[in-house]
């Protein structure tokens, strides 16, 4: 599904609960002469989905776009089946912003609290919600606290806070991880996947790609203003076919294992490292199950197994290279 | 039994209206002047109140609720040496907020309205805004709404507290005959003023980067306009008419000739008017093209 460009997709209409939770159709962006984005079309539907890219490469402007705050120079960008800038549409959307500079003098609560009025709640309800949002992101005891005092992890749980208040159907996250600390990471990627396990759609942009291997099930690939791949990791992977996977073994016979794989048709190349054997193979994911096999033929002849390029990382990098 | 799975289920409340979604900005506009450090906008604030809370206290004294003992009829001789004084005058009403507010104005403007959006710009608090359903103008009038209100406290509704209580206290019904004539146009005259000033000094705001250059711009804006309107009416043999480039006179004058001043019942608003229109055309015009999202490629 490589560089997917299909030109012919209509948009859906907009009272249909089946639609695409978030569609770019044939969208380029320019700033004056420069180009942003060009012809990109895709869609986000229900789950997690992570739009990686170098800095520069578009994410940002495919964000601005999706939540209205930027306009297509040419094609359509539909959200949950209507035209982000519509406000009724707007009220689908959770968006957290890269942006950190907002009230620090106000406290949690009356932040979030704040966010829902202008999102439509009453004020008795925003208030109620805004505290058992909080509460729910572990910020019970902070949340009459100011903003300004608050960890980089708080900041970022109630940015995510007042993007999720209202339970939008789509929710658009831009870097959520940056900054944070290792415990802090882990539970917003369980956050954003529990998100994504109730049915929605998410957006999460982020440079930092192991971050997002872990916590997205599909991916934009996105280079210099061009959508480069979309799909599943291993998918993507699979349809790399010029760079031969690497894999690794680990074994007390390093040369006998070397030997019986040599034999085997789909093994381009083997070479020796410090640990074991680095093995090049044109064959897909059942080749593990092959190995493992072999080393148990072998009598435990391998001891380990890993893969050194099946990563979001190598793919970008095997795709922008 | 019913399976519902895990699907998107949307929370269910009934979204309010357009202008209440805008209300906490308003309000959030609007308390601003109270949050500045050390209480000095509160105090800022209640020094506003002084002309009107003078007259207040005039009309206390002229009905007799602070009685000055004395043998001559000193009350009647000072009204009628100074008819201003009088409050079934229109002057009276007026005068506080046109001849001695000007200071007012620009602590108002200068503090709260001309840093409405600027202040909200370098925090990118607009992109929070704009992604809520609020639209670029929506926000404006919001803000405008709150700047209104805070200057409307001192300019509208400190009027007709000031007339209100001297109806009440009046022995009989005489203020209340003398003074219904003009009232309504003193304060359609007064929310005019109050609603073309905020306006220019909110848009003022959506120009600059940060609040202090617009607070800056704006001064400058307002004083300058003033010094050329005089420089020019002098120039010009004392022709009037120079003077409504100051955006300022120009509003004090349209309020006094619509509410029946003298001697203004006779002035021409022509080029206050255009003077007016102009510069708010001209402002609205540059919070077409400002306010929005700045576009940047990163």
């Amino acid at each position: 599904m490589t560089a997917a460009q299909d030109q012919s997709r209509t948009p859906p209409a907009a009272s249909d609960s089946d639609a695409a939770s978030l569609s770019f159709m044939s969208v380029s962006k320019w700033y004056g002469q420069i180009s942003a984005l060009s012809e990109v079309s895709f869609d986000v539907e229900p789950g997690v989905t992570g739009l990686v890219g170098q800095n520069g490469a578009g994410k940002s402007t495919i964000m601005k776009l999706a939540v209205g705050l930027s306009r297509p120079s040419q094609g359509e960008v539909l959200l949950s089946g209507g035209s982000p800038r519509d406000s009724g549409v707007r009220r689908t959307l959770g968006y957290c912003s890269d942006l950190d500079r907002y009230y620090e003098r106000v406290s949690g609560r009356r932040f979030v609290t704040w966010m829902l009025r202008l999102q439509g709640f009453s004020a008795g309800q925003a208030a109620a919600r805004a505290a058992e949002t909080l509460e729910e992101f572990g910020l019970a005891d902070a949340m009459d606290r100011a903003i300004g005092g608050y960890s980089k992890g708080m900041r970022q749980r109630v940015k995510l806070a007042q993007a999720l208040a209202h339970e939008p159907k789509v929710v658009l996250l831009d870097e959520p991880l940056t900054g944070l600390d290792p415990v802090a990471r882990h539970d917003i990627v369980e956050l954003i996947r529990g998100l994504g396990e109730r049915g929605k759609a998410i957006l999460i942009s982020s440079h930092v790609l192991h971050e997002l291997q872990d916590v997205a099930e599909q991916f934009l690939l996105v280079h210099q203003g061009r959508l480069l791949a979309e799909g599943g990791l291993d998918e993507l992977r699979e349809q790399i076919e010029d760079r031969p996977r690497k894999i690794a073994l680990r074994s007390r016979q390093p040369r006998a294992v070397a030997a019986r794989l040599c034999a085997m048709p789909e093994i381009i190349g083997v070479r020796f490292t410090d640990d074991g054997i680095q093995v090049e193979t044109k064959g897909g994911s059942d080749l593990f199950g092959r190995l493992t096999h072999i080393g148990a033929e072998a009598g435990g002849l391998i001891e380990e197994i890993h893969p050194v390029d099946d990563n979001l990382e190598a793919v970008f990098e095997y795709l922008t290279s | 039994m019913v399976i519902h799975g895990v699907r998107y289920r949307p929370l269910d409340y009934q979204p309010t209206s357009r202008w209440r979604r805008g209300w906490p900005i308003a309000w959030n506009e609007f308390r601003s002047m109270f949050k500045m450090r050390w209480g000095m906008g509160i105090f800022l604030f209640i020094l506003c109140f002084v002309p009107s809370l003078i007259s207040l206290g005039w009309q206390f004294i002229y009905h007799g609720a602070y009685q000055i003992d004395s043998d001559v009829p000193w009350i009647e001789v000072v009204v009628g040496r100074t008819p201003r004084l009088n409050p079934a005058s229109i002057s009276f009403y007026l005068d506080p907020i046109l001849r001695e507010s000007f200071w007012v104005f620009m602590v108002l403007t200068t503090l709260v309205s001309c840093r409405a959006v600027a202040k909200d710009r370098p925090t990118d608090a607009l992109e929070i805004y704009w992604t809520r359903g609020i639209s670029p103008w929506g926000y404006f009038l919001a803000k405008w709404a709150g700047s209104f209100l805070l200057m409307g406290t001192v300019f509208i509704a400190a009027p007709l507290v000031v007339w209100l209580v001297g109806v009440a206290m009046a022995s009989d019904w005489t203020q209340l005959e003398d003074s219904l004539w003009f009232m309504p146009r003193v304060m359609v005259g007064l929310i005019f003023m109050t609603a073309v000033l905020t306006y220019a000094a909110v848009a003022f705001s959506a120009f600059s980067r940060t609040p202090n250059r617009s607070s800056l711009i704006w001064a400058f804006f307002i004083l300058g306009t003033a010094a050329a309107g005089r420089v020019l009416s002098r120039v010009f043999r004392g022709e009037y008419s120079w003077k409504a480039i100051d955006p300022w006179d120009s509003s004090k004058r349209l309020v006094e000739w619509f509410a029946g001043v003298s001697p203004w019942e006779d002035y021409d608003p022509t080029a206050a008017f255009v003077c007016l229109g102009v510069t708010l055309a001209l402002l609205t015009i540059g919070l077409y093209r400002r306010l929005r999202h700045v576009e940047v490629i990163a």
